[in-house]
């Protein structure tokens, strides 16, 4: 089961940056909905190491 | 009377993406094929009855504003032209009640599509009718 990345705000009730798997979407076009741009297959990556400023006075 | 008035909020989704904010018109065709059931010794036509089923022959019809911007308009509306896909219409955008019911239709093949549709002046609208398939209505 693949699992997608959600990568627009049009999606019917999930937001940006929601996963949801193959299941969740049948009888949809899938793959057109990829190619749209409203999904990815692409794995969320972990972000850096977050970097931490302090202020200097 | 209670009526109902179209202001601003019939919650539209095609193939899942909710194009509620571009739509500017929508219509839910529910047909059954109509059978004719007459026979010798009838005085009027019958159509149907209760041993006859005939087929759906639903149509869904939407106007769309068109964008042309990433996940808008025609990137959703492109890649559907001769596939099948599944609509879902609601009166509102509130939660599916009685009183808001929702209509899905499943197995939807849309034939064409405007991808421009241009007017000087104007803004630039496309008409989509989705057509066969099976439809619900879901009150819960």
């Amino acid at each position: 089961m693949t699992t997608y990345i959600v990568t627009s705000d049009r999606l019917n009730g999930l937001k940006r940056g929601d996963t949801i798997e193959t299941a969740d979407l049948a009888g949809f076009n899938i793959e057109h909905l990829v190619e749209a741009g409203h999904l990815s297959t692409q794995k969320a990556t972990k972000s850096a190491k977050p970097i931490t400023t302090e202020q200097k006075d | 009377m209670a009526t109902t008035v179209y202001l601003s909020n019939p919650a539209v989704t095609i193939n899942s993406v909710d194009l509620q904010d571009q739509c500017t018109s929508a219509v839910v065709n529910y047909v059954y094929e109509q059978l004719e059931t007459t026979t010798f010794g009838d005085s009027a036509r019958k159509f149907g009855g209760s041993a006859v089923t005939s087929l759906q022959n639903n149509t869904i019809e939407v106007t769309l504003f068109q964008s042309y911007a990433a996940s808008e308009t025609e990137a959703t509306i492109f890649g559907l032209t001769g596939i099948v896909t599944t609509l879902v219409l609601k009166p509102t955008s509130a939660a599916v009640s009685a009183t808001n019911p929702s209509y899905t239709l499943t197995g939807a093949y849309l034939s064409s599509h405007t991808p421009i549709n241009a007017s000087l002046g104007e803004l630039s609208e496309i008409t989509l009718t989705f057509s066969g398939g099976a439809l619900t209505k879901a009150t819960s």
